[in-house]
């Protein structure tokens, strides 16, 4: 209705001047034949437009004075044509060769490629669809210089990597960068962005394409804009993938058996050491029996992976989109649905809980576009996702209530542990088990099940200026983002067999004992849930843009916007952020290129004095290949351009604890118990007393900043054929918020509010090659990147340390303390009283031997020195050969993490405590004592048992790097005249994968994981990364 | 042309309502400047607030850090770290000091930030009281106990670290840290005492309204000077420095011996005793017997104690082993051999001579009244079974790891569940001064400061052994089992043993060794227990046996090093010698 209503004005208001009509028809090519989807409009009069339909055809109605009509199509050179006497224009597009118009998303805006001076990479949404992965943010990983990724879990709803601009250079927070979606800060998961709906990822990676985003910007920013609707018949695209999931890495343990074995080398080994050994070795009676599988209720025989997980698991893919419009209005509408099933096998089917891990989302947007007028543009777009994320209750041992920790555990389930059915099919267990039957628990123990509700909604206006000044334009917006969620956990939480009965047979007598008495029957379950406070971001930005060339030469463009973001969450105090921005940029004939940016803005986490900051940045180019003599001869090359950016950035992503901090906090004991110290009572009959003590003490502080420069080369030559990028950059990072060292004499030291002290320096270089070529109906490309980040602690307080070798001042983020580790000891060793040996604990031969610091002969914590690598790589390469031929097309990616460790869960190696795996095999003893893998097996826990932290070194800490094929694709397009058969516009079938194959390149992997694994991720969200193979169908009507 | 001026005038409109709404959006949404709901230095110190009620609570906090003794060792008490007691629980933190493997970095009794952060609380109240519109009757109590607090927290820190930095009054911010130089010992001494001086009129008289009972009183004041001057004029810092530098001889006690000094503490203990009447004095024989000193929350005796809620933690920490829920204990801390051997007869007389009639096959029979209100033998009745700790017994099982390692339980503090059939709540408040412990202060300085003990020493120990049960008793030259007439030299044993029966796990034996510089010789002695073995027809047979070592540093270990982490942080900090 209002849309007719809005016609009707603009008729009403047109009318006055129509005369005549004059209809336009022609046909556009390109060297391959019809070329549909191109733009075709009056140049005077954009809104006057449409795009050529699949035939290459457009129809196109003209107003009285047409002038000239305009031409073009993203990656071919615009064209303009005088339409004066004629009514049918055929045109032949030309390829831009060179990418000279190629247009980029900037902060707040788009700019040339070849007028750009800063560092910004960027991949197209297609080139995201490639991947399977259902995290967004894989499908990245080795493809855009200046991102680093560490994908840490493969859990469902779980998976999507950490992402990093350029490395780390803080040590608050994590360092995330900042996500923009259509100009709005999105404030969900950037795993969840379905990349169906994305047109441009685009990755700002210095301060002048950051410094706009003043105190939001130092981590990098991630520019995403989505697909929109083009003037045409609707195009409806269906696309359908269905993948086979299976972890990169299976820890394989032993069987009964050989487990026995390696348990009883254990025990023997201490015996004869003269150690009492912690237990009690196997009998030959049990060992012939495991061997043999005689007695598989006495001497069970279980390989739990099999029985618990399955060797794949499914993940589906659905989206449908469809796009067109008219001349008025636009449309993109888009609904898609992921599922992502757990490897957990599907035990719980009959107690009617769905326990086992799985992820659903669904994704919806509807990008809209009206055009009420000549000159207003309005955007109103409406997105979000809703998901469902569940994870079996399988309550384990401690904290760690993840099937995936259990399976590890030899406490609870060693091979050995008990058969899983009983003869009679009841439940079987051991007595000695402190966790019931397993499969029993995934069955009977219900889930916990997330939910959770994404809704953005954003309005855009933009409305040109012309009758004010030409190249003028104002443009408003306003958006919502609002999430929440809540929990439905539905579980039997009893322990010790209270709430399913198992028994144990004893098959000699044939008979039953009940694990607990009490219950002979399977309890009820109980149901608890628990709503997440949810989260509403409001944002208003009011802008004026300016754009205009004079004489041809003198371009000059300028924006300033006013940012409001308001931020509530829950009973929080609401987060506002408000600031201006501005934009000021020349060049001259797009040879000499000078921008400025800046950011004023400022954020309520701090105190009032301290809230506002300019962020300015300065960025220059040139490109040489426009100067006459480069172009009179050196004909090859289409762009060199050199630029250069400098400015500072800041960030207020302190990750919690942060807010407010100005003030001082004080605590109020609720009625005098509590914290034991303030179980205090006065009186003669006792009378608790409540007491205040100040907390953490307030401290004006502001948020950290980063002076960031950067000098970039671009490089394009052979007309376009060869594309080489090169950025080089330091980051400094200062006033990272850190707690000082005081001497607690103050009496403070424990109540220390963090002050703006932490320095990181970042330096670094990304690089990126392509090449595209072309051998008949073959084209290829080549495209290679290498990005490198180097993170140093410049300053952050540390108090002296007593060895050199201690101190962390100088190494990167994330350095660990560890002993250096030299081989193993020998009897001739342990003999020598010169080979320093640890302070406690009894040392044999076999065991780890580690190098004496500090020369005092005895190995203790003084000797513990900063390990060589962190656990977040340095250095990502990427390489992606990609090729098409005739309806056949194919890439592949490999990607290769450089220069990090990995010391993975201790129970995945504790002997004693972790199921035994081949690495075992190959321990230490008197005979194998030449280069084991694996030290002295050993019963109790000694030097060079992995049990705690303070036994970390570098036998445990390895060096992870790894090379992997990332992503592969092959797909095949079904010939247009066959599709067209069946009414369809295109059909596309293709299959690709996804983290298919890895190799390590140092040094041996113990663990049996994944080397993108976090460092010891015991706890309860250790899932195995995943591989993907996928099959899918695109089609479009 | 009307074209043109209808566009004009429609983009300015649409200009207009599109700025309008970009301000009134934000115009109309003035957020909160931050967390209104915390609590402010403003609101507890409110210039405003007559009742100065959130000023009160902030003084009231600073009583929760009173030292408390019980099981605060990682679940020992500190007595375990001496010839009394060893811990039942291998590998606990205390384990440190009993192997003297103490260190810079692993100190489980270091207390340095504990008290600083104590310290700085009462500064900060002492700035900020002035705020509050409190009577000034009120508001000069209130800063006598903080100063008293203050002064306290200083000993605690005296005591295991020498002299320690002296921050006056100031509050520290964490813009202007300082990098404090430690105070020598004499300056520490003369301030705490000089502090105890300005404030004894200032809080309030003994005895203490019954809703006020647990401040700070004027006997609390005269107990913490008279006990400082007595730990000051002490061996190990009046002529026995054991200081190895210059620096660290004026950080670890005086320069030369000074006879002067016994003389201020007995001066000071006896202020406290002579002022006594109608406040202080010993409990009656029968209250004694009946562990009043302990189970009474207010009783004549405590002078200042570290009060909580009734409750029964100390005897399921400490109780005997062999009861089940719900009286399961865990039998942490195990009086020794070596203690039990201390306790003379019933008649007074030490058990090593034959007068005092002690029988090894017997041994727990005609005892010190006190043996059997200090510890649990076998045989001794509770919660209606006799104890069991011959081997294989019920409290001595030997298939747990959880039992006694002497062949003793703790019976000290514990609530008299003799006969009765459960643990139920009862006060258990750790008694900082009381009045038997300045009786034996003044008997010990003024024996000191003599050169033969007056009759004034000799009542204090009468009086003692009196109400705990041991008769005057009828043999010519003895008196309460005691020599009618001693040297000092036999004095100083005689009141020596009595501090450690009268004062057993009340935190007196770990430091007063270490003043007494005796701990070098005591406590690197095997530390003994009792095997009781039950023959088949239920007779006992007992043997001693060393159940335990333990080592002390010496010299170092008299006093605790300061922690690594502040001398790396304040390279001002001398450290003590030897560490």
């Amino acid at each position: 209705m209002r849309k007719y209503l809005i016609t009707a004005c603009f008729l009403l208001i047109c009318s006055l001047s129509w005369a005549q009509q004059h209809v336009i028809t022609g046909t556009i090519v390109d060297s391959d034949g019809p070329l549909p989807g191109v733009s075709v409009y009056q140049k005077d009069s954009p809104s006057r437009g449409t795009v050529t339909n699949l035939e290459g055809k457009y129809r196109l109605v003209l107003d009285k004075s047409p002038g000239a009509l305009s031409f073009s199509y993203i990656g071919y050179l615009s064209q303009e044509v005088n339409v004066a006497g004629r009514s049918v224009i055929n045109l032949t597009m030309m390829p831009d060769a060179k990418g000279l118009e190629e247009v980029i998303v900037i902060g707040y805006g788009t700019q040339k490629r070849i007028t750009n001076t800063g560092a910004v990479s960027s991949i197209s949404g297609d080139n995201l669809r490639q991947s399977p992965s259902a995290s967004l943010q894989n499908s990245l990983i080795g493809r855009v210089p200046g991102v680093i990724t560490q994908q840490q879990s493969g859990r469902p709803g779980g998976d999507g990597a950490q992402i990093l601009v350029r490395g780390l250079s803080t040590t608050n927070g994590n360092g995330a960068p900042l996500v923009i979606v259509d100009d709005l800060e999105y404030a969900g998961n950037i795993a969840d962005i379905d990349p169906d709906q994305i047109e441009t990822f685009t990755v700002l990676k210095d301060a002048s394409t950051t410094a706009v985003y003043g105190i939001r910007g130092a981590n990098g920013v991630i520019v995403i804009t989505t697909r929109r609707g083009k003037t045409g018949k609707a195009q409806i695209t269906v696309r359908s993938e269905n993948s086979l999931q299976q972890p990169s890495y299976v820890p394989e343990y032993l069987d009964s058996y050989e487990s026995a074995l390696l348990f009883n080398q254990a025990v023997n080994n201490d015996i004869a050491l003269g150690i009492a050994p912690s237990r009690t070795a196997f009998s030959d009676e049990a060992l012939e029996a495991f061997k043999n599988g005689t007695d598989p209720y006495r001497y069970p025989n279980v390989d739990w992976t099999d029985e618990l997980i399955k060797p794949f698991s499914l993940q589906t893919r659905n989206n449908i989109n469809v796009q067109g419009g008219m001349e008025k209005a636009k449309y993109f509408i888009s609904a898609g649905y992921l599922g992502q099933d757990g490897l957990i096998k599907d035990f719980s089917q009959n107690s009617g809980m769905n326990s086992n891990y799985y992820y659903k989302r669904y994704n919806f947007r509807s990008n809209l576009d009206v055009q009420p007028s000549k000159t207003l543009t309005l955007n109103l777009d409406l997105s979000g996702n809703f998901s469902e994320r569940n994870s079996p209750n399988n309550r384990g041992r401690a904290n760690h209530d993840n099937v995936f920790f259990e399976i590890s555990d030899m406490n609870q389930l060693a091979p050995w542990a008990y058969p899983i059915y009983n003869p009679d099919g009841s439940y079987g267990i051991n007595p000695g088990n402190t966790l019931n039957n397993i499969v029993g628990r995934l069955t009977e123990y219900g889930y916990v099940r997330e939910f959770r509700n994404d809704l953005t909604a954003n309005f855009r206006a933009t409305q040109k200026l012309d009758f004010i000044t030409q190249g003028l334009s104002a443009k408003g917006v306003v958006g919502y983002n609002g999430y929440g969620g809540f929990t439905r956990s539905l579980t039997r939480n009893g322990t010790d067999g209270s709430d399913f009965p198992a028994y144990s047979y004893d098959s000699q007598t044939g008979s039953y004992t009940i694990l607990n008495t009490n219950i002979y029957r399977t309890t009820l379950p109980n149901l608890s849930n628990s709503n997440n406070a949810g989260t509403r971001k409001l944002n208003w930005q009011a802008s004026l843009n300016y754009d205009r060339t004079f004489g041809s030469k003198h371009r000059i463009y300028a924006l300033v916007l006013y940012n409001y973001l308001n931020d509530i969450s829950g009973a929080d105090v609401p987060d506002v952020f408000e600031g201006y921005t501005f934009r000021l940029g020349y060049d001259y004939k797009s040879k000499y290129l000078l921008e400025l940016n800046a950011g004023y803005n400022g954020t309520s986490k701090f105190s009032q004095a301290e809230r506002y900051s300019l962020f300015p940045a300065i960025s220059a180019g040139w490109n040489i290949s426009e100067e006459p003599f480069f172009k009179d001869n050196i004909k090859f090359v289409d762009l060199l351009k050199i630029r250069g950016s400098y400015g500072l950035t800041g960030s207020d992503n302190l990750s919690g604890g942060f807010d407010y901090v100005y003030l001082p906090t004080y605590d109020r004991s609720a009625t005098g118990t509590g914290e034991s110290t303030w179980n205090y009572s006065l009186g003669d009959t006792p009378t608790a007393i409540n007491g205040i003590r100040e907390s953490t003490l307030g401290n004006i502080v502001t948020w950290e900043k980063e002076i960031q420069s950067n000098i970039g080369l671009e490089l394009r030559m052979f007309k376009g054929s060869l594309n080489v990028v090169a950025d080089v950059y330091s980051r400094y990072r200062y006033d990272i918020l850190q707690e000082r060292q005081v001497s607690a004499a103050s009496g403070i030291s424990s109540q220390l509010p963090p002050a703006n002290i932490g320095k990181v320096r970042n330096r670094g270089f990304e690089t990126q090659v392509t090449y595209n070529g072309r051998v008949n109906d073959l084209n290829y490309n080549v495209s290679g990147n290498i990005s490198v980040s180097k993170n140093k602690r410049v300053f952050f307080d540390e108090p002296l340390k007593a060895y050199p070798w201690k101190t962390l001042t100088g190494q990167s983020i994330g350095s660990e303390l560890g002993y250096e580790f030299l081989g193993f000891y020998t009897e001739a060793d342990i003999a020598d009283v010169e080979i320093a040996k640890p302070s406690t604990g009894q040392v044999f031969a076999g065991d780890l031997k580690y190098s004496d610091l500090n020369g005092d002969g005895i190995i203790n914590a003084d000797d513990m020195s900063v390990m060589p690598y962190a656990n977040l790589p340095n250095t990502i390469l990427g390489l992606t050969l990609g090729a098409n031929y005739k309806n056949f097309s194919f890439s592949i990616t490999a990607q290769s993490a450089l220069n990090f460790s990995l010391s993975a869960r201790n129970e995945s190696v504790v002997v004693m405590s972790n199921n035994f795996r081949e690495i075992h095999k190959d321990a230490w003893t008197p005979e194998n004592s030449v280069n084991p893998s694996f030290p002295r097996l050993s019963t109790v826990a000694n030097i060079s048992s992995l049990t705690t932290l303070s036994n970390i070194s570098t036998f445990w800490s390895r060096r992870s790097d790894y090379l992997r094929i990332k992503t592969a694709e092959i797909a095949y397009s079904l010939p247009k005249e066959l599709v067209g058969k069946v009414g369809l516009g295109s059909a596309r079938i293709y299959v690709n994968g996804y983290n298919l194959l890895t190799w390590s390149l140092k040094e041996k992997n113990i663990y049996d994981i994944d080397p993108e694994n976090q460092a010891r991720s015991t706890g309860e969200d250790f899932y195995p990364q995943q591989k993907i193979y996928n099959l899918g169908v695109q089609v479009a009507f | 042309m009307l074209n043109f001026r209808v566009m004009k005038m429609k983009n300015l409109y649409i200009a207009y309502i599109a700025v309008t709404l970009a301000i009134g959006f934000t115009g109309c949404s003035k957020p909160e400047d931050g967390p209104l709901e915390r609590i402010t230095e403003d609101y507890v110190f409110d210039p405003s607030d007559k009742n100065g009620k959130y000023a009160e609570m902030y003084l009231n906090d600073i009583y929760s850090v009173l030292p408390d003794g019980f099981n605060r060792i990682d679940g020992n008490f500190l007595d375990a770290a001496t010839d009394d007691a060893i811990p039942s629980q291998a590998g606990t933190e205390i384990d440190a000091i009993i192997k003297g493997s103490l260190s810079v970095s692993n100190n489980p009794d270091d207390a340095w930030s504990k008290n600083y952060e104590s310290i700085r609380k009462a500064n900060l109240f002492l700035n900020k009281i002035d705020i509050v519109p409190v009577s000034d009757a009120i508001k000069n109590t209130w800063k006598a106990e903080a100063r008293f607090l203050r002064a306290m927290f200083y000993f605690e820190l005296l005591k295991r670290y020498g002299g320690i930095p002296l921050i006056a009054d100031e509050v520290l911010s964490p813009d202007n840290p300082k990098n404090f130089s430690r105070s020598s010992f004499e300056e520490c001494v003369n301030y705490i005492v000089a502090e105890c001086d300005a404030i004894r009129d200032a809080v309030q008289k003994d005895p203490l309204p019954s809703t006020d009972y647990g401040r700070i009183s004027n006997g609390a004041v005269l107990a913490l000077k008279s006990r400082t001057l007595l730990y000051a004029a002490s061996p190990l810092y009046n002529g026995g420095n054991t200081g190895s530098s210059p620096a660290q001889q004026l950080l670890q006690g005086y320069a030369s011996f000074d006879k002067e000094r016994w003389n201020r503490a007995a001066v000071a203990a006896n202020d406290l005793i002579s002022g006594a009447a109608g406040k202080f004095s010993l409990l009656s024989a029968a209250n004694f017997k009946a562990n009043q000193v302990f189970l009474n929350r207010r009783n004549s005796e405590v002078i200042l104690a570290h009060l909580g809620a009734d409750n029964k933690d100390l005897e399921t920490d400490n109780g005997p082993v062999g009861y089940s829920n719900p009286n399961l204990a865990s039998g942490r801390t195990n009086p020794t051999q070596n203690l039990v051997d201390a306790f003379p007869g019933a008649n007074g007389r030490p058990i090593s001579e034959s007068a005092s009639l002690y029988n090894e096959q017997d041994p727990y029979s005609n005892r010190d009244p006190r043996l059997a209100q200090t510890v649990l033998f076998n045989g001794a009745e509770w919660l209606k079974l006799p104890i069991e700790t011959f081997e294989g017994g019920k409290d001595k099982p030997n298939n747990t790891t959880r039992q006694t390692n002497t062949g003793y339980y703790l019976r000290k503090f514990l609530g008299n569940f003799e006969a009765s059939s459960q643990y139920g709540n009862s006060p258990h408040n750790y008694p900082i001064f009381r009045y038997a412990d300045m009786l034996l202060s003044y008997a010990e300085a003024k024996n000191e400061y003599l050169d033969a003990p007056d009759a004034s020493i000799y009542q204090v120990l009468y009086d003692l052994r009196l109400r705990a049960g041991i008769a005057r008793g009828s043999q010519a030259g003895y008196s309460h089992g005691l020599k009618n007439i001693m040297t000092k030299e036999e004095m100083r044993q005689v009141i020596r043993n009595e501090r450690r029966l009268e004062l057993a796990f009340e935190e007196h034996r770990f430091w007063d060794l270490r003043r007494w510089k005796l701990a070098d010789e005591v406590l690197n002695q095997p530390l003994a227990g009792m095997k009781i073995t039950k023959a088949a027809g239920g007779s006992l047979s007992f043997e001693k046996v060393q159940v335990a070592d333990i080592a002390f540093v010496d010299p170092k270990m008299y006093f605790y090093p300061i922690p690594d982490s502040e001398i790396l942080k304040n390279s001002n900090l001398v450290q003590n010698s030897g560490w």
